[in-house]
């Protein structure tokens, strides 16, 4: 049990390794373990004798892409397990608050305008607003609804979402011919990430995850109830927004940038919960990195090993939905015995 | 116990009034706890025992009146230093991800945690001495889920012990406790008390219990105080059949029933 989050680590390093070497023309390991730590060392000495495609293909083509990767599943696994603990509900995931939808919706709305202000960087931002625009409202609606509780933020959330879904319908109805754009971008993926959009990504989780580890053992606090919490000095509301906040951003820069990918927050926690118990100093960590991989994992599947490259998106979503399942048959069985 | 007319007691209640849902939950109830005294808090369902316990814990403002921790308003006592000064334990508590009994007993040390790093050794040699206290060592490992209601219970109150503090509030510690475990568990707390200064106010809904351990009751009627003082003074007869409704006799300081 102690040495899950080094091995976790050590995987994370190995999969981006192999995510590098591996695609339709692949590097030998060697040449892109030689770019990788030449160009990240500033080491260029080292790149010598590398074909210059090689160094294109991995520094410029696949390092922006795996990146992105990283940052999206770490974001996604550490937001999930927030919003679990949070919310005290082990089916929360990244997307419970509406973020997702509001994100989603935000795309939309720019693909179908055709807004092209920001240049590449148009849709992310209009996702980023309607992430945030939405968590907004969920917050307000809550406060009005009763308080900053689980139950009455759960609620808020699921009402707002299902509005904003009916909305994306909507906008994919006035889209007509045109909806195959839109359509792709809610699949999910990362084909064709550039640095900036990666940075987008960098930055939530850079954000938030300081914020995440401060507030780790209120955490677990809180999962005693909001009482017992307040008595042991945890200041329940603050932290609970601040966490939510972290998370939602994290989420919002995500889907932002590779659309909704989902089921990664959702199973990421559980699968690390097993590895490192459910205290939260250590499930934090290694549900980032556990999402790491999951997701770098997939992507590199899609591309490199799969004859038609599927978006990572519905990939998860197909190995998630069973995986899911079966643990939570597994959890019945055991609860059945206790 | 304390000198005479103690000055400044350890908790204090002036004038506390709470108001839920138009009606008045306690009205200007006054009540101290002094170090080293079990106070015990009964009366009937509704009667404002767990509202009163929440206003001592610093947890629910009063809409008139006033908490005094040693002279000091309890709502400019700052979170953490309250946390280490007044345990609370709720009536209820909530249990989820399959946290091991061990590890739940160690958030009652939650306010003497440093926020980053590993916890460190002695406090988990606080929570080995709460554990057995509670006759909890052989359940350690087992996930607080599995645990049954009784067993649960116990392991919130050792969390409460955990926690420390000059002043323990327990709301209803015997619930669901066998009676082996319900006397266990209030003679750790009364010990608490006569040993280590603590101050303990305790709600209880067993009359013989709260006859066993408390050397003061404090008797609520409707939020406000019925009877305050000695434990003989307290559960007489006539207070029993006017506040409960219930005959009685009291027989060598025990109280039977005689509804049956």
């Amino acid at each position: 049990m102690r040495g899950v989050e080094p091995l976790l680590a050590l995987c994370v390093a190995l999969t981006a390794l192999a995510a590098a070497a591996a695609g339709a023309v692949p590097v030998p390991a060697a040449d892109a373990a030689r770019v990788l730590a030449g160009k990240l060392l500033g080491q260029e000495g080292w790149l010598a004798g590398v074909p210059a495609m090689s160094v294109a293909l991995v520094w410029d083509v696949r390092l922006p892409r795996i990146a992105c990767a990283l940052a999206v599943g770490g974001s996604l696994g550490l937001s999930g397990a927030l919003l679990q603990g949070v919310l005290r509900n082990p089916l929360a995931d990244s997307y419970t608050l509406g973020v997702s939808a509001g994100g989603a919706l935000g795309a939309c709305l720019c693909l179908l305008a055709g807004f092209t202000g920001l240049g590449a960087l148009s849709v992310p931002a209009w996702a980023l607003a309607g992430s945030l625009g939405a968590l907004a409202v969920v917050l307000l609606m809550a406060r009005a609804g009763g308080g900053f509780d689980a139950v009455t933020l759960v609620l808020a959330g699921v009402m707002v979402a299902a509005t904003l879904q009916a909305g994306i319908g909507f906008v994919k109805f006035l889209a007509g011919e045109n909806v195959a754009g839109l359509v792709f971008w809610l699949m999910g993926g990362f084909s064709a990430k550039t640095w900036a959009e990666t940075a987008i990504a960098w930055a939530g989780l850079g954000l938030a995850l300081p914020v995440a580890l401060a507030f780790a053992r209120d955490l677990d606090a809180l999962c005693l109830g909001d009482e017992q919490a307040a008595a042991l000095g945890v200041a329940v509301e603050p932290v609970r927004l601040a966490l939510l906040a972290s998370a939602a951003l994290m989420t919002a820069c995500s889907v932002a940038v590779s659309g909704i990918i989902g089921f990664v927050g959702l199973i990421v926690p559980h699968m690390a919960r097993m590895g490192v118990g459910p205290g939260h100093l250590r499930l934090l960590p290694a549900s980032m990195l556990g999402g790491m991989l999951l997701l770098l994992g997939a992507d590199t599947l899609s591309r490199a090993a799969l004859a038609h490259e599927v978006p990572v998106g519905v990939l998860t979503a197909l190995l998630g939905g069973p995986y899911f399942c079966l643990l939570f048959l597994r959890g019945r069985g055991g609860r059945a015995n206790g | 116990m304390v000198e005479g007319g103690a000055e400044r007691a350890l908790l204090e209640a002036r004038g506390l009034t709470v108001e839920r849902g138009g009606r008045a939950v306690l009205r200007g109830l006054d009540v101290a706890l002094a170090s080293g005294e079990v106070l015990g808090v009964i009366g009937p369902n509704g009667a404002g025992k767990t509202t009163l316990l929440r206003c001592l814990a610093g947890l629910q403002a009063p809409a008139s009146g006033e908490v005094l921790l040693e002279g000091r308003s309890i709502q400019m006592v700052p979170r953490r230093e309250l946390a280490r000064t007044v345990a609370y334990s709720p009536q209820e508590t909530e249990d989820r991800f399959g946290f091991t009994v061990r590890q739940a007993v160690l958030m009652g040390r939650h306010p003497w945690l440093p926020r980053f790093g590993p916890t460190p050794d002695e406090e988990w040699e606080g929570v080995g001495a709460a554990l057995a206290a509670l006759d909890l060592e052989g359940l350690a490992e087992r996930r607080v889920t599995e645990l049954s209601g009784g067993e649960k219970r116990r392991v919130a109150l050792a969390r409460t012990l955990a926690q420390g503090g000059r002043a323990v509030l327990l709301d209803e510690p015997a619930a669901g406790l066998d009676i082996r475990h319900a006397i266990l568990a209030l003679r750790v707390f009364a010990r608490r008390a006569s040993r280590d200064g603590a101050g303990v106010a305790v709600v209880l809904h067993d009359l013989n219990l709260a006859a066993m351990f408390c050397g003061r009751l404090l008797l609520l009627q409707e939020g406000g105080a019925a009877a305050c003082g000695p434990v003989a003074e307290v559960l007489t007869e006539e207070n029993i059949a006017r506040v409960f409704g219930v005959r009685s006799r009291m027989d060598g300081g025990h109280v039977r029933f005689l509804e049956a």
